[in-house]
């Protein structure tokens, strides 16, 4: 396993859990926004 | 050259590492939050209203009879045959309803009580005699009835008829052998409770009538116009309340709940009871509990003010047909969760249920298998069981 590919994973990490919970917390926000009025 | 394809693979593997990595932090996130005490924070927040219904003593239930049917296969054959669990109850043509030589799914309330309006409720012996001659499978109804012996806190008692059973000859052969038609006739019980209009709890109204045309009566307000014409042709002259959706306290302790849910064979809500139990809690008595079970305690969980849930009684509705499906597993899981110390179940309930349970070490209370009931697992006919301090 080289140097990059590792490098790779612990930045995937870092980016999963963030898109994840971005999502979690996003999207009920986004959720009650009237789309109708954007 | 040999720097460029270094420097390619050196991306490739990053973004390689990248998207696994992505993965990985995507997923793990999802099961890390999902037990977290995070994941609640979208639920919408349970505030209970609290509503006093005073307290009781005790209640001691005598099971009068709790077999509605005899034969599974002989009742989903009758439902199936007469066009599916949608179709109105009263055109079976099973007992009482029945016209002469009644067939399957082509009878009316109309038809029905034409026969036998006669002899309602003094000649009920009559009445059942035809119906077994022109009913379709007469001999397979039984019927649902228990009685609630409450203590209030004075030391006074009120008695409470919760439902009336089906077949008249059944129905009339239970109450005599528990002392209800002594008791009806004496009018020591204070008022007869329909949990819904299905025919196993409520056709053997004019047995309940025979010894106590004027006890009051309670039915959920949901009742269709033949159940309600069926109240004034079994001969009751007493005070009718058609219970409107939502709870309603009766007597210190105690108070009914409407829930207004569909229900098969064309009936619409179901009625069930609660008692608070003084220094022992709430204790949840159903008929038929078409509501289920975890909407029954959540809606006791959100609207009375309670210590805990002490015990439950009654058909719980998970199998009534002795069939098994996987999701009724969550329910038997579910069950465990509102730490009941007492559940006395019967009925609907189901045999293979009640096992279940059993395995599960829920505090069953056993019963003793007589007049008919099938299985020791559950509280059968003539079993009592009580909640007290």
């Amino acid at each position: 396993m080289s140097g990059q590919y590792k490098a790779g994973i612990y930045a995937g990490i870092v980016l999963g859990v963030a898109v994840y919970f971005l999502v979690v917390w996003a999207l009920p926000i986004l959720g009650r926004l009237n789309w109708m009025f954007i | 050259m040999a720097t460029e394809e270094k420097q390619g693979m050196n991306r490739r593997d990053f973004v390689k590492g990248l998207a696994a990595g992505g993965a990985a932090g995507f997923i793990g996130a999802m099961g890390i939050y999902s037990y977290s005490p995070w994941r609640k924070r979208h639920f919408p927040k349970i505030v209970s209203k609290n509503i006093d219904i005073g307290e009781c003593k005790s209640i001691k239930i005598t099971n009068i009879s709790e077999t509605s049917w005899f034969n599974n296969a002989d009742l989903m054959g009758d439902i199936k045959g007469a066009g599916g669990l949608l179709v109105n109850q009263y055109e079976y043509n099973w007992p009482p309803f029945t016209e002469k030589n009644g067939k399957l799914g082509k009878g009316s309330y109309e038809k029905g009580i034409k026969e036998i309006k006669q002899w309602l409720p003094n000649n009920l012996e009559k009445a059942h005699e035809f119906q077994m001659e022109n009913a379709v499978h007469p001999e397979n109804a039984g019927g649902y009835s228990c009685l609630i012996d409450v203590e209030l806190l004075d030391g006074s008692r009120k008695k409470i008829l919760l439902d009336s059973g089906w077949s008249y000859g059944w129905t009339d052969k239970c109450f005599k052998r528990e002392g209800i038609d002594k008791m009806l006739a004496n009018k020591e019980i204070d008022r007869l409770i329909i949990s819904h209009e299905h025919f196993d709890h409520f056709w053997g109204l004019p047995v309940t009538m025979k010894y106590d045309p004027e006890i009051p009566l309670y039915v959920p307000d949901g009742f269709y116009p033949e159940g309600r014409q069926y109240i004034k042709d079994s001969g009751h002259r007493g005070k009718v309340t058609y219970v409107k959706p939502g709870l309603h306290p009766i007597f210190p302790g105690f108070a009914t709940y409407v829930f207004p849910i569909p229900i098969i064979c064309r009936v619409y809500g179901e009625q069930s009871l609660y008692f608070n139990i003084k220094d022992k809690g709430l204790v949840s008595v159903t008929g038929c509990c078409h509501q289920s079970i975890i909407q029954f305690a959540e809606t006791a969980r959100r609207n009375i003010k309670y210590e805990k849930n002490y015990g439950v009684y009654g058909g719980l509705h998970i199998s009534p047909f002795e069939d098994w499906d996987p999701k009724y597993d969550d329910l038997v899981i579910s069950l465990g969760k509102y730490g009941f110390e007492k559940i006395g179940c019967n009925h609907c309930t189901g045999i293979v249920t009640a096992k279940k349970f059993i395995e599960a070490g829920y505090p069953i209370v056993k019963g003793t298998a007589r007049f008919r009931s099938k299985d020791t697992a559950y509280l059968g006919n003539g079993d009592t069981i009580e909640f007290k301090a």
